[in-house]
């Protein structure tokens, strides 16, 4: 909100050092940085592989130990699972939105955004024995309305169909930097974009029908996303906890996502900015503008929660108390607390400030804080609800249960637990890493098209910035 | 420096034609149909007005109001023109943060539409209490006489708190953003005409301090009043969902449901208002196909959210399966009349108009635009109606008497003069303050530049930072 | 001595800078002088000194007496009254936001509406030296020089391409 006094800099205009390149420099910096694996890298690589590892060995614990027939020991990794869909599977959308809206800033981290699809691998794995858990729909209350082979059927392709959308997204986007990558790479890298991207030559109907094919696989994937959300809070949550009718649910996780998609771009750019070697792609205009619709998104989280909240209030009913005591005033207070201060407090106070939106490390701190609390925001959703769906097995099988009448206690994660978190997380860091040193995380042509349309000309005794605007 | 893109000609030229095209209601003579336009409008008003001073004089006997449907006609205006006035801020806000463009000509005729139809909307419930001169009491702090207060608890209290933060703040916001057209005004006429512009303009000369503050003050006030458009009409709908005795409206997602439909209805109006201003006023220059293709286009996202926040509320209404429920949804969707309303509610306001908005030459047509945008307010008018009116006819386990609902001719004839007194205002006040932002049409000009790659040009801005 | 104001009227934005230029030149600083615009240009377009403002101040005072004065008003009516209604608390919280929410705003948006008057340093009784075709597309330089050096500054902008030049009376 505050903009400093006089931030006019006398003529002189602020440029970016992506801008004083040409399209060969940026093509062959970006395809050696993709080449490069340095010790950091390495030893990134290594920690967080070991992380997914960790992870593996906690979910064999739990498998071994309690097997699949009860939801209590699963809340820890369904609130990972769902996290992972909220950040990372998220994150695309972000990209996607921002080129419908033909926004120029966006070049440098479109592919930092849509590379998060590669997560869908793991999270796409994790959800098989997540489902293996739920009860047939027949006979109790669900979305389904007891349609035959649900919830699994609709559910497993929905996820499926969402990794292979945000795959085909990534892939195409791709494209014109894996024909680089062939035209000028070299080793297994030429050799593998030479297979995948055989015919691009770049002309204008290929041209065109890359753009087309951005716009619609965008839109599926987007309409994928929110469909998603919508099952897992619908089958996950609200179907599992008896009396539970809470319509703002699936619009609330959905919000969230694309909260945390913006939040998980900026801070993957700031750390391609620190130790990526991108010093002079990525710039204060991405993060300027980002952290203005991440502050709009943080305002409306808050009024998200507070619609459904004030009428569970002012409802009053014994249900509805109890769902409130249960995932915010009682049992997990703690993780409700958390995530409100982490997902709304602190990046309004925060992002309201203009030194902050400019900055690189105060976005990307803000983001880091909206990451920690969605987590907890889906510990608090889902380890409650799997606890009470053991206790009230009978809601399961009816489909006019006695509602909620108690509050349950907080279940606490044990070691396997734990693992479980932070291997899906450190799974998730891994994969993208991986993907990396495959596909150029900078979209070339992206930024190079950027070129085109940013001239720096003189006005009266001032050089402005002109910004082309192709329709 | 001086050649211009669109309009042709040096600085002078331009700004004297822009000049001379929007304030041509206020140093011009406008054309006949703009009065014809005004005196139709004013016989809707005074007949809407007529038909509030006998259901007044009478009592609320005078309509269709019967138990257990205590909420009918006058609610759902109510609603509805709460949600018209949630264009305003939607287009003038966002596309002025946004930067967009295209937003120029079209944000003061949508700040417009918000004050004339708040102000409409406020009315009904006044009138609705049977006894408007003691709202006063019911809804402020001032009877100190007695110690008795309004219930701070009660939604309906919420809702006057909300609205007038919202008029209050669109009426500055208004006129913040037209002192330096009401100083073009101001220069160009004599007489009284100029004393009044005159003293609205506030001795404004146009100097750097005060642009830079007008170009502050259009972002701050931006980000200040979004919240607040956000706001009323969710306390509207709180109204509804907070009260759990009737099913179909506890629903938690009904805020922003609400503010969602608000913003479809209260964009396609805005449509529908530059439309008719510029078949009144020659604004061809000024309202073009672009205008329109990006106010489509805008439209389509916003009803497909519309529509998602629909489809949620439904289904998680059905979704538990109880009796009251399905009961509600049955009347909406297979009874009579309401099916047929339904039907007509659903194609109206989105089967019909989000397909044809898919086409370029419907966006680009103003005639399509016109039916399309027409076609959705009257498909949120239904929605409104579906919402409360079945909601409360089915038999709860308190009422012992119940009844249908069928508007009375004074419901219907306020509900039509609603529709002549927010125009009859809007063209009133475009015949004294221009309601195309004039100085912000003439920055699009200076800003404006083409840039040519390879063979072709493009169009390109100016960008500050 | 006593000061007058001379407004030049030009017909191009090059030839406004360019006067400008030139006044800086003959020994006037860039406080002398304002360029008056029919429409925003880009900031320091005519070389000008961006202005301070202290706007972003007015509306965080207005928010806080809204807050206070909404506090007061919902927590004062319900003790003063206190009558329990739908088994919630005198001070219910929920409810006493949303009001307060709307106080803090209405606060807000009063003061930065005020703030954005004062600080545009309106409203100005006497409008000083001006000229109507400002607002149709004309740039005026507007300088306020000592009666001395009136004809020196008149001299500068019609050699800078004023149309017209305008001396205070």
């Amino acid at each position: 909100m505050a903009t400093s006094n006089g931030s006019h800099n006398g003529g002189h205009l602020y440029q970016p050092q992506v801008f004083t390149k040409t399209q060969r420099e940026i093509t062959r910096e970006v395809l050696d940085q993709t080449r490069s694996t340095g010790p950091g890298y390495k030893r990134a690589l290594a920690f967080f592989g070991l992380l997914l590892v960790l992870g593996i060995i906690g979910f064999i614990i739990r498998a071994t130990n309690d097997g699949f027939d009860r939801f209590s020991p699963w809340g820890y990794m369904m609130a990972t699972f769902s996290f992972l869909i909220t950040a990372a599977a998220s994150a695309p959308v972000f990209s996607v939105t921002q080129r419908m809206v033909r926004s120029h800033w966006r070049r440098p981290m479109a592919r930092v955004a849509e590379m998060f699809a590669v997560v869908g691998v793991l999270s796409t794995l994790m959800f098989i024995p997540l489902l293996l858990l739920l009860p047939s729909a027949e006979g109790r209350r669900s979305i389904w309305f007891e349609w035959p082979g649900t919830p699994f059927w609709p559910d497993i392709l929905a996820v499926v169909f969402l990794f292979v959308l945000g795959i085909a997204l990534l892939f195409v986007a791709a494209v014109p930097d894996l024909a680089a990558t062939r035209d000028l790479g070299d080793g297994w890298r030429q050799r593998w974009a030479a297979r995948l991207v055989p015919g691009w030559h770049g002309d204008d109907r290929q041209w065109k029908v890359l753009r087309a094919g951005l716009m619609v696989l965008g839109a599926l994937y987007f309409m994928m996303l929110i469909y998603v959300h919508f099952l897992i809070t619908a089958d996950f949550a609200q179907a599992l906890v008896p009396g539970w009718k809470d319509s703002i649910l699936a619009p609330y996780h959905a919000l969230s996502g694309l909260q945390s998609a913006i939040a998980v771009t900026l801070v993957a750019m700031y750390l391609l900015y620190r130790f990526g070697g991108f010093k002079d792609y990525i710039h204060a205009d991405q993060f300027k503008s980002a952290s203005k619709i991440l502050l709009g998104l943080s305002l409306l989280w808050f009024y998200f929660w507070f619609s459904g909240f004030i009428v569970y209030w002012y409802g009053r009913q014994p249900v509805e108390q109890n769902v409130l005591k249960t995932f915010m005033f009682e049992a997990y207070r703690w993780p409700f607390v958390i995530s409100m201060v982490l997902t709304f407090f602190v990046p309004v106070f925060g992002l309201m400030w203009n030194f902050v939106r400019k900055s690189l490390l105060g976005p990307a701190l803000i983001g880091f804080s909206i990451l920690v609390g969605t987590m907890m925001d889906r510990v608090r959703i889902y380890v409650a609800t799997f606890s009470i769906a053991d206790k009230r097995a009978d809601a399961l099988e009816a489909l006019h249960p006695e509602p909620l009448l108690g509050v349950p206690t907080a279940q606490m994660p044990v070691t396997a637990d734990v693992m479980i978190v932070i291997g899906g997380i450190g799974g998730a860091i891994f994969l993208y890493l991986l993907a990396m040193k495959f596909i150029p995380i900078i979209s070339i042509w992206e930024v190079s098209e950027g070129l085109l349309y940013r001239k720096t000309v003189p006005f009266l005794k001032r050089t402005i910035m002109l910004m082309g605007k192709p329709d | 420096m001086q050649e211009r893109v669109a309009m042709g000609g040096n600085l002078q030229e331009v700004e004297q034609k822009v000049n001379r095209d929007l304030l041509i209601s206020v140093t011009g003579s406008v054309p006949k149909r703009f009065w014809v336009a005004v005196a139709l409008m004013a016989f809707l008003a005074a007949a809407g007005f007529g038909a509030a001073g006998y259901v007044v004089a009478q009592g609320l006997g005078a309509t269709g109001l019967n138990r257990p449907i205590m909420w009918a006609f006058f609610i759902t205006n109510f609603v509805f023109w709460i949600g018209i006035s949630h264009a305003g801020v939607m287009l003038s806000a966002i596309l002025r943060l946004a930067q967009a463009e295209w937003r120029r000509p079209a944000t003061r005729a949508a700040e417009i539409v918000t004050i004339f139809s708040l102000v409409n909307a406020m009315l009904f419930p006044i009138i609705h209490t049977g006894r408007p001169w003691r709202t006063l009491y019911w809804a402020f702090p001032y009877d100190f006489g007695r110690g008795i207060w309004p219930n701070v608890r009660s939604p309906l209290i919420w809702d006057p708190s909300a609205i007038i933060t919202y008029l209050t703040s669109s009426v500055l916001f208004v006129y913040v953003a037209l002192i330096p057209d009401i100083a073009v005004a101001r220069d160009r006429t004599t007489g009284i005409r100029h004393q009044f512009y005159s003293v609205l303009a506030l001795g404004w000369r146009g100097y750097p301090r005060q642009w830079r503050l007008q170009i502050i003050a259009g972002f701050l006030l931006s980000a200040l009043i979004l919240p607040i458009f956000v706001s009323v009409h969710s306390i509207v709908s709180w109204d509804f969902a907070v009260n759990q005795s009737v099913e179909g409206w506890h629903s938690t997602i009904f805020a922003p449901y609400f503010v969602i439909g608000a913003v479809h209805s209260g964009v396609s109006a805005v449509v529908t208002v530059m439309i008719i201003l510029r078949f009144l006023f020659k604004w061809e220059d000024y309202i073009r196909p672009e205008h329109m293709d990006a106010l489509g286009r805008l439209l389509i996202v916003v009803a497909i959210t519309w529509f998602y926040f629909f489809a949620m509320e439904v289904t998680f209404g059905l979704f538990t399966l109880e009796n009251a429920e399905l009961g509600l949804r049955s009347m909406q969707f297979f009874e009579t009349p309401y099916s047929t309303l339904f039907l007509v509610f659903i194609i109206a306001a989105f089967f019909f108009p989000v397909p044809m908005w898919m086409f370029k030459n419907v966006r680009r047509s103003f005639f399509w635009m016109t039916i399309t945008t027409i076609s959705v307010n009257i498909g949120m008018w239904l929605e409104r109606f579906l919402i409360i009116i079945p909601g409360l006819a089915r038999k709860q386990p308190l009422s012992f008497s119940w009844s249908t609902y069928a508007p009375s001719v004074p419901e219907i004839l306020m509900v039509v003069g609603s529709f002549g007194f927010v125009g009859m205002s809007i063209l009133l006040f475009a015949k004294v303050f221009p309601l195309i932002p004039i100085y912000d049409v003439k920055e699009g000009e200076i800003l404006r530049r083409e840039m040519k790659i390879g063979k072709v040009t493009i169009p390109a801005v100016i960008r500050e930072e | 001595m006593a000061s007058k104001q001379v407004l030049g009227i030009f017909k191009t934005a090059d030839d406004a800078a360019l006067a400008t230029d030139r006044l800086k030149e003959a020994g006037f600083s860039a406080q002398d002088y304002q360029v008056l615009t029919g429409a925003p240009y880009p900031e320091g377009a005519f070389g000008e000194e961006i202005p301070k403002h202290r706007l972003f101040a007015f509306p965080f005072f207005g928010a806080a007496v809204g807050f206070t004065v909404a506090i007061l008003v919902t927590a004062g009516t319900q003790i003063s009254y206190p009558l329990v209604t739908g088994g919630k608390p005198i001070l219910a919280i929920p409810p006493m936001a949303i009001i307060t929410y709307e106080g803090t705003m209405l606060g807000a948006i009063i003061m930065t509406i005020i703030g954005v008057i004062f600080e545009s340093r309106l409203p100005r009784p006497f409008t000083g030296l001006y000229d109507t075709r400002i607002t149709e597309g004309y740039i005026g330089v507007a300088l306020k020089c000592p009666d001395d050096r009136v004809q020196a500054a008149d001299l500068v902008f019609r050699q800078s391409g004023a149309e017209d030049v305008k001396h205070e009376e």
